[in-house]
């Protein structure tokens, strides 16, 4: 995971000058709005690393209810129907407990994106 | 409802597209269509901001929502969920307006889609908005890794001044490709 100033120093080097177009017209961007953007982009890039850390490693969000419930996330709960199945299972099975397919498969997605 | 065109530009590797002109009081609606957005950079969703007058700071406050309806391209799975690392609270930031996978990855991918201004140089009331935006979002390309994402995002930007231009940008790194037109809507 690269920190902001790595991000800085990768992004100068790809771009050397940047443009914009205002109206239909290609700009060069000033040497404060090129460091303004260097700097903007390098707190986005720096940022995304950090939730695709958790989102890889799991750990503390302020967001954890969202890394918990997003399907789109690894880790994330199963969703209702499958929940629903593995209820069934365990019924049929006699684990209602802690040994059973549900109770494990949601306390690994809390286990993973835990609250603050 | 009658739409005017403004005005359009196409990105090729730029940093920004900015509306500067052809927004006033003249129309009570904006529309921006945006057609096959891709940023240069993986995983850089287009955002916009706005600015008054002829500043250029484009940091105005937004208070905003944002979520997706997605369905995965093997008819796998779908979701319906709110993204509250998309939204702002008086945030200053790029207002996110799409999401985006590991694009370089699968040159396909783009998004498409629409953002409505509402009574921009209205001067008593904040400025409202509203986007949707479709995404191919893919993580390499194949089925399994790959889903069309609805983003809806409204909000209003905390202003009762009058905005008169609008930026479009990447969250980070330039905009690799994509059309934005300005339509007056009356």
């Amino acid at each position: 995971m690269a920190t902001k100033a790595e991000h800085i120093t990768a992004l100068k080097a790809k771009h050397s000058s940047l443009t914009r177009v205002v109206n239909g017209v290609t700009e060069t961007l000033s040497d404060s709005e090129y460091n303004a953007t260097i700097d903007q982009w390098a707190t986005a890039s720096a940022a995304t690393d950090a939730r695709n850390e958790l989102i890889a490693n799991g750990g503390q969000s302020a967001n954890y209810a969202s890394f918990r419930t997003d399907r789109m996330i690894d880790g994330s709960y199963p969703s209702v129907p499958d929940q629903l199945d593995m209820l069934f299972h365990d019924i049929t099975d006699g684990k209602l407990g802690k040994t059973g397919s549900w109770y494990k498969a949601v306390k690994a997605t809390k286990d993973k994106f835990t609250k603050p | 409802m009658g739409l005017t065109f403004i005005s359009s530009q196409t990105a090729s590797s730029d940093s920004s597209l900015d509306f500067t002109s052809g927004i006033d009081s003249t129309y009570n609606e904006y529309l921006f269509t945006i057609v096959n957005y891709k940023p240069v950079t993986d995983e850089k969703a287009l955002g916009f901001q706005v600015d008054t007058g002829t500043n250029t700071s484009y940091a105005q406050t937004i208070t905003s929502t944002f979520y997706k309806g997605g369905h995965q391209q093997n008819g796998g799975w779908s979701v319906l969920s709110y993204n509250p690392d998309e939204d702002q609270a008086e945030g200053i930031a790029l207002q996110k307006i799409s999401l985006t996978g590991e694009s370089n990855s699968y040159p396909a991918m783009t998004s498409s889609g629409s953002l409505t201004l509402y009574d921009p140089s209205n001067s008593t009331y904040v400025k409202h908005f509203t986007a949707r935006v479709n995404t191919q979002y893919t993580n390499n390309g194949t089925d399994a890794q790959t889903w069309a994402i609805d983003a809806h995002i409204a909000g209003y930007v905390n202003t009762t001044t009058a905005l008169t231009r609008v930026r479009f940008a990447a969250l980070s790194g330039n905009i690799l490709t994509g059309t934005i037109a300005l339509y007056g809507v009356s």
